[in-house]
């Protein structure tokens, strides 16, 4: 109810599914922009470890996300799986991509078929957690990325920094 | 087989003998092909030398045939001399002193008149010197053939050579000349008839050429070949019957030139009849060449060449030859000192190859006669083992019932053996074959372990595509990601069209509709795509598992067989050794057999020995018996010379002490005589004793008997 991305109740909305460390998640397509294959991100200093780096995307700068260390509160960090495609969102802070191993598909959804978040136990603040989505591919976690990313702050912390 | 024994020759001989015999060849060869280059060398020079020869006769008899001819017809010319027709004696003599002077060759130039009687000749010799005309008053020469023939108009005529109107007499002791000048002279006559103006025969020129003539033609030519080095030659010149009419050598030249002429030889040594002169011979005989003369012993002596004067411009009938030689010395005496050598050098090797041969006869004498003396030895030995086995033939005919028994338990023994020793040896011979049937079975295993291990490596063939076609899956794996990551863009494209239609709205569905078709078709693709990837995988899974497990399997058949056919070729390979051991040990029965036939057949002999033995032990008995009773004899003898003797002694001492001591002295006597004769018997016994144990062959138990005996008779005695 509090997510931007809420949609009519009785619209059907559309997800794009992808798969990071085997794990299904679902992200609203409206916030997506465009997605690309996998292209290895410049590294940028003093960033924070899930801020792989930055690419060159028809010109414009793209700051590239490593679901896999973003969610390290909730994961293991662990990088057992290889990002093949990058998910390119426009946040308030930038064009910002996201690494996934596997882009599933594009679903449509009824909202009947959606748990929303409000049942769930979640960190994510700002509407960041949709909730729950049955597809026929399973059950997938729904987030709304580019609401994420619009919060996400990508410099490394002081002490961080020293530690590195 | 011939080649084998040279090579052990060859290998027995001493490295010193091996040297030497090397030398000797290679000295024996160089020596060989010097000797025939030399006799190359020496035929070459000595054919070279025979033309040359033949060249020398032929030139000199063409000089003395030309200087003939021109005293031929210098007579002729003399003959027309209008002096003889002048009747002046006086200037005839002046005419022919010119004529003799000035032609040189001349003796005597002389003309009679048609009487035959002396009118003039020359008064001076060709030298100036005095000559007395006087011997020659008054003599008639109308009987002398020459001047009967020349005043008949006969002359020597040869027209078919150009000699015409000249009458010759052939070479003799001229008696006119000989008259004139008080000395022997040789020549020839030239006579011609003078034709007064009117036709008549006024008288006969005859002109006597001296030898001189044809010795200045001879010495020329002699003069030519000393000239060309050859200071021996020699020029003879025989008339028809081969007697010497001329002869030049060295020796024979005086220091003027002129020729000193052998009397004694001229016109009577026969050249042609002198033994070994063939040369003269063949000039006699009207034959031209050369020849080379050889001494006895069979060395080159003289060069000779030969030519007939008939062959030149000489008339027929004198039959005149020449013949040229030289010493062979002069013209091949550096060939023949090469000779010589060569004979000394080829005597050498000779020598030293006999004395190698001495050497080695030798030494094989040596080892000869050490043989023969270790076989004397080894006869000594011989005969020594022999009288042994006699000894010990002896004993055993001492014992010869026991050993027979024994002898015959060995026997039986040898028999039994020689049985069980067939048997063996059939069985063996069994086996053997058994084993080499075997040993063809196991060459047929052999060859079909080799067709499995063939066909294993044909598998291994088989194996090695099913890799191939392993990699070859790898490749399409290889395309097959290929084939996804296509897919996968058009995933990618299908889902930014989504993107895209969604972001359009409504007016983007058209487009969402193709996205959603190009989606289900990369799905498509990419179902198809992993459907390709996993039969490919399983059956590359399948083929990797079974090419593994075939591998893993042909290797281990692989190994077996080879493993097999390995143990079948050693047991193979063993297989005619274990024949012929079967084979040998089957040889060495038969071996063993006839040693026992051969124990067997020694048996039987000792058993024929020991009954000689025991034969000869009762003849030795006989013997022995016999002996005893001639011991017997003897003593009986011994006893009766004993009483001879005693009766002898006793009659003699009565005799003596009849006269000194009585009758009592004469009875101690008898006693004493009876005791020493007692004594003497004794002692004659103690000598037999010895003499009859040796003649009875150690048989004491008899001797003793004996002893026994003779001791009762000397008692009874």
């Amino acid at each position: 109810m509090n997510s931007p991305v809420m949609m009519d109740q009785a619209q059907r909305q559309l997800f794009l599914l992808f798969r990071v460390q085997g794990e299904l998640y679902g992200t609203p397509l409206t916030g997506v922009r465009e997605i690309v294959s996998y292209v290895k991100p410049r590294e940028v200093p003093n960033t924070k470890k899930f801020y792989l780096g930055i690419i060159s995307l028809r010109g414009d700068v793209v700051g590239v996300m490593d679901m896999r260390f973003w969610f390290q509160d909730m994961k293991p960090a662990t990088a057992s799986t290889v990002a093949r495609a990058l998910i390119v969102f426009e946040s308030s802070s930038g064009v910002m991509a996201v690494a996934a191993d596997a882009i599933e598909s594009i679903c449509q959804l009824d909202n009947k078929d959606i748990e929303y978040a409000k049942s769930i136990p979640s960190s994510f603040s700002a509407g960041g957690m949709i909730g729950l989505g049955r597809f026929k591919q399973g059950l997938a976690t729904l987030l709304d990325v580019r609401a994420l990313l619009n919060h996400v702050d990508v410099a490394a912390e002081r002490k961080e920094r020293w530690a590195c | 087989m011939l080649r084998g024994e040279n090579q052990m020759f060859w290998r027995a001989l001493s490295l010193r003998s091996k040297l030497m015999l090397l030398t000797l060849a290679g000295l024996f060869t160089a020596v060989f092909i010097s000797f025939w280059q030399l006799r190359q060398s020496y035929r070459a020079r000595q054919s070279a030398l025979k033309s040359d020869f033949r060249i020398h006769a032929a030139s000199a008899a063409g000089g003395i045939a030309a200087n003939f001819a021109e005293r031929y017809t210098d007579v002729q010319a003399f003959a027309l001399n209008s002096v003889f027709q002048s009747g002046n004696r006086e200037q005839m003599t002046n005419v022919l002193n010119s004529l003799v002077a000035g032609y040189q060759v001349y003796d005597t130039i002389m003309f009679v008149d048609a009487t035959g009687a002396f009118v003039a000749s020359n008064n001076r010799s060709f030298d100036g010197r005095a000559l007395d005309t006087k011997v020659m008053d008054g003599r008639s020469f109308a009987d002398t053939p020459w001047f009967q023939r020349a005043f008949r108009g006969e002359s020597s005529d040869d027209k078919l050579r150009g000699f015409s109107g000249s009458t010759v007499e052939d070479l003799q002791v001229d008696p006119i000349s000989t008259a004139l000048h008080g000395a022997t002279l040789q020549g020839m006559s030239f006579s011609k008839a003078v034709i007064a103006s009117d036709g008549r025969v006024a008288g006969v020129v005859t002109a006597r050429a001296s030898l001189r003539f044809v010795e200045s033609e001879m010495r020329s030519s002699f003069e030519r070949l000393r000239q060309s080095g050859l200071q021996t030659a020699q020029l003879l010149l025989m008339n028809k019957d081969g007697l010497l009419s001329a002869e030049i050598t060295s020796d024979l030249l005086g220091e003027k030139g002129e020729v000193k002429r052998n009397q004694d030889r001229i016109l009577r040594w026969n050249v042609a009849t002198q033994q070994g002169q063939f040369a003269a011979q063949e000039a006699v005989a009207g034959r031209s060449g050369s020849v080379v003369e050889f001494d006895r012993v069979g060395r080159v002596e003289r060069l000779w060449g030969y030519a007939p004067l008939r062959e030149q411009r000489f008339p027929e009938g004198f039959n005149w030859s020449i013949v040229v030689s030289v010493s062979a010395d002069e013209v091949l005496g550096d060939l023949l000192l090469q000779r010589n050598i060569s004979y000394g050098s080829l005597a050498f090797v000779l020598f030293a190859f006999g004395l190698l041969g001495y050497g080695t006869a030798r030494s094989i004498s040596r080892e000869l006669l050490e043989c023969s003396v270790r076989m004397k030895e080894d006869s000594i030995r011989l005969v020594e083992a022999g009288d042994e086995l006699n000894e010990a033939l002896r004993k055993v005919a001492d014992h010869d019932p026991e050993e027979a028994g024994r002898v015959a338990v060995v026997e039986e023994q040898g028999k039994g053996m020689l049985d069980e020793i067939e048997k063996r040896t059939a069985a063996l011979a069994e086996c053997s074959v058994v084993l080499q049937r075997m040993h063809g079975d196991l060459g047929v295993s052999l060859e079909r372990s080799g067709v499995v291990i063939e066909s294993v490596r044909s598998v291994n063939a088989e194996i090695l595509i099913m890799d191939e076609i392993s990699s070859r899956l790898d490749e399409l794996q290889g395309k097959l990601a290929a084939i996804n990551e296509i897919v996968f863009k058009a995933q990618l494209v299908s889902f930014n069209a989504s993107i895209e239609a969604n972001r359009a709205g409504q007016f983007g569905k058209g487009f969402a509709s193709i996205a959603a078709e190009i989606q289900l078709l990369s799905e498509s693709t990419e179902q198809v795509a992993r459907e390709i990837n996993e039969i490919s995988t399983k059956t590359q899974r399948k083929m990797i598992e079974t090419t593994g497990s075939l591998r893993a399997r042909m290797g281990g058949m692989e190994r077996n067989a080879a493993d097999w056919a390995g143990s079948l070729e050693s047991v193979r390979s063993g297989f005619p050794a274990i024949v012929r051991c079967v084979q040998e040990t089957a040889e060495s029965l038969q071996g063993q057999d006839q040693v026992v036939g051969r124990i067997c057949e020694t048996v039987e002999r000792v058993e024929v020995a020991l009954a000689k033995a025991s034969q000869i032990r009762s003849e030795v008995n006989r013997h022995v018996q016999d002996v005893r009773e001639q011991s017997y004899r003897l003593e009986d003898l011994v006893q009766d010379l004993g009483h001879v003797v005693k009766g002898v002694r006793t009659r003699s001492r009565l005799k003596k002490n009849a006269n000194q001591d009585g009758l009592v002295a004469s009875r101690v006597t008898q006693a004493t005589s009876e005791r020493a004769r007692a004594d003497a018997v004794d002692r004659l016994a103690q000598k037999m004793r010895p003499r009859l144990v040796v003649e009875s062959d150690g048989h004491e138990p008899e001797v003793t008997d004996f002893a026994v005996k003779q001791e009762s008779n000397r008692r009874a005695g």
